[in-house]
C-alpha cells in the first residue's frame, strides 16, 4: 500500500474516531435524548 | 485538500453506520411466553410498542401504580396466585402513575382494546387535592403512547382536547417535551398541514419509537435473564383458583403474623422506616381531603374513553391502613368521602365499582400504609378474576 493512501486512510479513521467520540459524548450529555436506567429500577 | 476528502469520506462512513444500526433494529417486543404483561416496568408502561404487540384476544389490561411491584415474591401476586389467567393480563403502572397517564396508555391502544377489558386500581393517594402533580407526570409521561393517542380517530375531539390541555400544563417545567406534545397537537387537533411541522413531527415519531424499543429491549433482557425477575416456579398456585379458601387464607395470615409485631398490622421491616419518626407522623393528613381532587375530573375522562373504545371497565378502589390512616389525622369519616364520590361517578357512566375500602381495618391487609400485603392481594386477585371471567360492569 502507498504511503499515501495509508496516510488517508489513518486520517479518514481518527475523523470516524473523533465523530463516534462526538455522538457518545452528546448521548451521555443529554444533547441527544437517550434511554436513562436506573440501578434502583433493576 | 486532503483534510477535507478525509472528513468527507468520515461523515458517509458514520452516516452509513448509523443508517445500519436503525435498519438492524426489528422493533420486535412481542414475547411468545406471554411475560410482557406482568413484566413490572416503568420503561414497557412507557412504550406504545410494547404494549400494542402483547395484546391479544383474551388481554385483559390492569392500569394501577406501586402496588404491582409489591408481593412478586409471594404465592398471593396476581401473577402467581391466578398463573392461567394472568398469562393474559396486562399490568400498566409504577410508582406515580395515575389516571391521566393511564388515559393516554389505554387510549392509545383503543383499537386493539375494543371490546376487552380494563381494570382501573385506584389509589386513594391519587386523590389529594391537585391531583397528579407535574414532577410525577413528567417522569411518566410516554411520548409514543401520546403520538398514538392523538392520531386515534376513534377518540372524540373533546376528550382529546382535555388530554392536550392536562398535558400541557403539567409538562411546563420540560420545555422540549412541552414543544413535542404542541407540536402533536397542532398536527392531529388543529390540522396544522406545514411540511415542516409534518417532518418535524414524523421525525421526533420515529426517534421516540427508536428510543422506547432499545430502552425496553435492554430493560427486559436484563430483567429476566440477567436478574432474574420473571415467573418463579416455587410461588406459582399449582391448583385451582379458589379465594375462599380456609387453608389458603390461614396460611397468609400466619405469613404475615411472623413478620408484624407492631399495632398497625404492618409488616415490620416497613414500619420501622415509619416508627423512626412516628411521633412526628401523628397527625400529619390532619389537613388533607379527599374530597375536592383533580383526579375525579381525570378519571370521568378515563371513564369516558373507556366508553368510546367500546372497553368495558371495571374501577377497584384499593384498601388502605385503617389503622395507620386514623393515627395520621384522617380519621374513617374523612376517608369514606371517596367511596361515596366514585360511586356517584360510576352510577352517572354505568360502571362497576369494586369498593374495597370496606376492608381497611382487616389485619394485615397492608405490608406499609397503602400497598396490598398477602390478604389484601387475594381480595384484589378475586374481583380481577371475577371480572375476568365474565362479571360484566
Amino acid at each position: 500500500m502507498k504511503k499515501e493512501t495509508k496516510e488517508f486512510i489513518i486520517l479518514v479513521l481518527k475523523y470516524f474516531l473523533i465523530m463516534m467520540i462526538l455522538f457518545i459524548f452528546a448521548m451521555y450529555s443529554g444533547i441527544i435524548e437517550t434511554p436513562k436506567f436506573t440501578y434502583a429500577e433493576f | 485538500m486532503k483534510k477535507i476528502k478525509a472528513f468527507i469520506v468520515a461523515a458517509l462512513l458514520f452516516t452509513v453506520f448509523l443508517v445500519i444500526f436503525e435498519i438492524s433494529l426489528s422493533y420486535k417486543l412481542y414475547t411468545d411466553d406471554k411475560s410482557m404483561g406482568m413484566w413490572n416496568s416503568a420503561y414497557k408502561d412507557r412504550s406504545y410498542e410494547a404494549i400494542c404487540q402483547n395484546i391479544n384476544d383474551s388481554t385483559m389490561m390492569i392500569c394501577g401504580s406501586s402496588e404491582f411491584a409489591h408481593g412478586r415474591n409471594s404465592k398471593y401476586h396476581p401473577m402467581n396466585m391466578c398463573p392461567k389467567e394472568s398469562k393474559n393480563w396486562m399490568t400498566i403502572g409504577s410508582s406515580y402513575n395515575q389516571t391521566l397517564l393511564h388515559g393516554i396508555a389505554v387510549g392509545s391502544v383503543g383499537k386493539q382494546m375494543n371490546g376487552k377489558k380494563v381494570v382501573m386500581l385506584l389509589s386513594p393517594t391519587w386523590f389529594y387535592k391537585k391531583g397528579i402533580s407535574g414532577e410525577h407526570f413528567e417522569l411518566r409521561f410516554s411520548e409514543t403512547e401520546y403520538y398514538h393517542f392523538m392520531e386515534n380517530k376513534t377518540i372524540p375531539r373533546d376528550i382529546k382536547e382535555y388530554y392536550a390541555k392536562r398535558s400541557k400544563k403539567l409538562l411546563a417545567k420540560n420545555d422540549g417535551l412541552q414543544s413535542k406534545v404542541e407540536l402533536c397537537n397542532s398536527i392531529n387537533l388543529d390540522k396544522n398541514d406545514s411540511k415542516i411541522a409534518k417532518f418535524r413531527y414524523n421525525f421526533y415519531k420515529d426517534y421516540a419509537r427508536q428510543k422506547d424499543y432499545i430502552t425496553v429491549k435492554t430493560a427486559y433482557n436484563l430483567d429476566h435473564k440477567l436478574y432474574n425477575k420473571g415467573l418463579k416456579k416455587k410461588y406459582l398456585n399449582k391448583g385451582e383458583v379458589k379465594f375462599d379458601d380456609k387453608k389458603m387464607l390461614a396460611r397468609a395470615t400466619r405469613s404475615s403474623k411472623r413478620k408484624s409485631h407492631n399495632d398497625f398490622t404492618m409488616r415490620d421491616s416497613n414500619f420501622s422506616k415509619l416508627e423512626m419518626n412516628i411521633l412526628g407522623l401523628k397527625n400529619s393528613h390532619e389537613k388533607d381531603s379527599w374530597e375536592v381532587s383533580k383526579e375525579y375530573k381525570d378519571l370521568e375522562y378515563f371513564i369516558r374513553l373507556c366508553n368510546s373504545q367500546n372497553i368495558d371497565l371495571d374501577i377497584v378502589l384499593l384498601p388502605v391502613n385503617g389503622r395507620w390512616y386514623d393515627y395520621t389525622g384522617m380519621d374513617k369519616g374523612k376517608r369514606e368521602v371517596l367511596s361515596k364520590n366514585l360511586s356517584a361517578i360510576t352510577s352517572k357512566y354505568n360502571v362497576r365499582l369494586d369498593d374495597l375500602s370496606e376492608y381497611s381495618y382487616d389485619k394485615y391487609l397492608t405490608s406499609d400504609a397503602v400497598h396490598p400485603w398477602n390478604l389484601g392481594w387475594v381480595l384484589i386477585n378475586e374481583r380481577l378474576y371475577d371480572f375476568y371471567k365474565g362479571g360484566k360492569s
